[in-house]
């Protein structure tokens, strides 16, 4: 009997404190729906949570913008690498093409008629004006021997000879790149100027000219300043050919 | 003790009150947990601390708002930066692409003609310079002779051999029969060559005979080599030395040995050369 009160006291003992806790519980969870609702706090909490959506969204939209920021710089990178190269052989290649000033060491080789000859042959019966001018196989010629010496760069009266270049004459007058020239004709060359010196001097063009007794001179020159090809190249036939085509 | 004698009974309801020994114990925190939750949810806190909360998230968003802005702006110059890098990049690409043909550093194709000279022609070197002269003329736009490209630095010339001379392109002998090709309107280049006068009819006089074909489509090899320059360099000539002889330097300071202070600006040009 005693023992069954007993355990029966603390039952209820351990009742009250568990009702006791369920009601505390409930009174918590009802006065916080009920702070909620109330008015300015409300509005405050949804307020808040609407900014707080906006800037996770904000963040992620900035990830999202570095990233992007990020491939971009990359991509950049790459095409300043790639132009930098690029723009360097094209460096090159304007040089190879003539399209730039140059200098160097050469020689300056100085072609002209010979006019004291013709006086002397004016009154002669076989007398022919023609063996006591220039021609423009004579500059064409020469251009090719200074070609053989190694020249570098080469201009005949300031008109860069480059790989299409032509000599012609159209009656006495020379053209050169199609423009008109007039003695002396003046052909500087930058390159080694031993060799230069030595093939031009011993070549048959100059030799010739020289034996003919036309007033030609050869300088050897440290330094020279040609200027650039004002000419294109045209190529309205030509296009690029596979590699390894022949 | 007691345990030992009266075991059923007590079983019974030590099972009962560890039942809700056990509940009250859940229970207990479980409101623990709520609490703590419910102290750190908006709708506990005061309407002064939801006020700071929100002037702070407005700030914020400012913040991440301009953050946004800029990064965007960042982005728009990049892009347009980009594009206008790929513009030059293609600009560049193109105009290398040009001249890389024209100097002969890429094999071409396109309409000309083929000028055949079999062996038995007395052909001299000087007659191939006419020829690529008049056919660069005529407007051809890259040449090759026996598939040595012609570039601008391309030379002819002739060497003794065993038994007879040779003509050498680029210091490379030449075998018959030579075959000349150009690109070009080949109607034009044939003419350049065949017009009354010009280099058939004189090559003819001499026993040479050119076999002149057009082709829809000739192939030009690329130049076996470019060498680098060795001597001349890009751009304007360094300015003249200046004049050997400065009017208003004293004859005796010319004499004078360097004695190790600065020289004056006055005699510079007498001992910079």
């Amino acid at each position: 009997m005693a023992n069954k009160r007993r355990w029966q006291i603390y039952i209820s003992i351990l009742c009250m404190i568990t009702g006791m806790l369920i009601a505390w519980q409930y009174s918590l969870a009802v006065l916080a729906s009920e702070g909620a609702n109330k008015g300015r706090n409300a509005m405050l909490v949804s307020v808040i949570e609407e900014l707080e959506a906006e800037t996770l969204v904000l963040e992620e939209k900035i990830l999202e913008l570095r990233k992007q920021l990020d491939a971009l710089h990359d991509a950049q990178l790459e095409d300043e690498e790639e132009i930098t190269s690029l723009q360097k052989e094209l460096q090159w290649m304007r040089s190879i093409a003539a399209l730039t000033e140059v200098y160097g060491p050469g020689i300056t080789v100085t072609l002209d008629d010979n006019v004291a000859g013709s006086n002397a042959a004016k009154n002669q019966p076989d007398y022919n004006p023609n063996n006591y001018i220039i021609h423009d196989k004579n500059i064409l010629y020469l251009v090719n021997e200074i070609k053989r010496a190694g020249a570098e760069a080469i201009a005949v009266n300031n008109q860069r000879i480059v790989s299409t270049s032509d000599i012609r004459c159209v009656g006495p007058v020379i053209f050169v790149n199609s423009t008109r020239m007039a003695p002396p004709y003046i052909i500087q060359a930058i390159g080694d100027p031993d060799r230069l010196e030595r093939v031009v001097s011993m070549g048959e063009e100059y030799t010739y000219l020289k034996y003919k007794d036309f007033p030609v001179k050869l300088v050897r020159e440290t330094v020279i300043s040609l200027p650039a090809y004002k000419g294109g190249y045209s190529l309205n036939n030509a296009q690029k050919a596979p590699e390894g085509g022949s | 003790m007691a345990i030992n004698k009266k075991r059923a009974p007590l079983a019974r309801w030590q099972v009962t009150v560890t039942i809700v020994l056990l509940f009250t114990g859940i229970l207990l925190s479980l409101q623990f947990r709520t609490q703590q939750d419910f102290r750190q949810t908006l709708a506990a806190q005061k309407t002064d601390d939801l006020v700071v909360i929100w002037k702070r998230l407005l700030e914020k968003r400012e913040r991440l708002e301009l953050e946004v802005e800029g990064l965007q702006k960042q982005q728009l110059l990049l892009e347009q930066k980009s594009t206008a890098g790929l513009n030059a990049l293609s600009q560049v690409a193109a105009s290398l692409e040009r001249l890389r043909m024209s100097q002969g550093l890429d094999p071409v194709k396109g309409p000309g003609i083929t000028i055949t000279i079999t062996g038995d022609a007395p052909l001299l070197y000087l007659d191939l310079v006419d020829m690529i002269n008049e056919l660069w003329a005529s407007g051809a736009e890259a040449m090759a002779i026996n598939d040595h490209r012609i570039i601008s630095t391309s030379a002819f010339g002739d060497r003794e051999g065993i038994d007879n001379i040779y003509i050498t392109v680029n210091g490379e002998r030449l075998y018959f029969p030579i075959v000349i090709k150009a690109i070009g309107e080949p109607a034009t280049l044939q003419t350049g060559l065949s017009f009354p006068g010009g280099i058939v009819d004189n090559f003819r006089t001499y026993g040479i005979t050119l076999n002149i074909q057009q082709h829809s489509e000739l192939i030009i090899p690329a130049a076996k080599n470019i060498s680098p320059w060795r001597y001349a360099k890009v751009g304007p000539a360094h300015p003249p030395p200046p004049p050997q002889l400065n009017p208003g330097v004293v004859p005796g300071e010319t004499t004078k040995p360097d004695n190790g202070t600065k020289t004056s600006p006055n005699s510079a040009p007498l001992t910079s050369p």
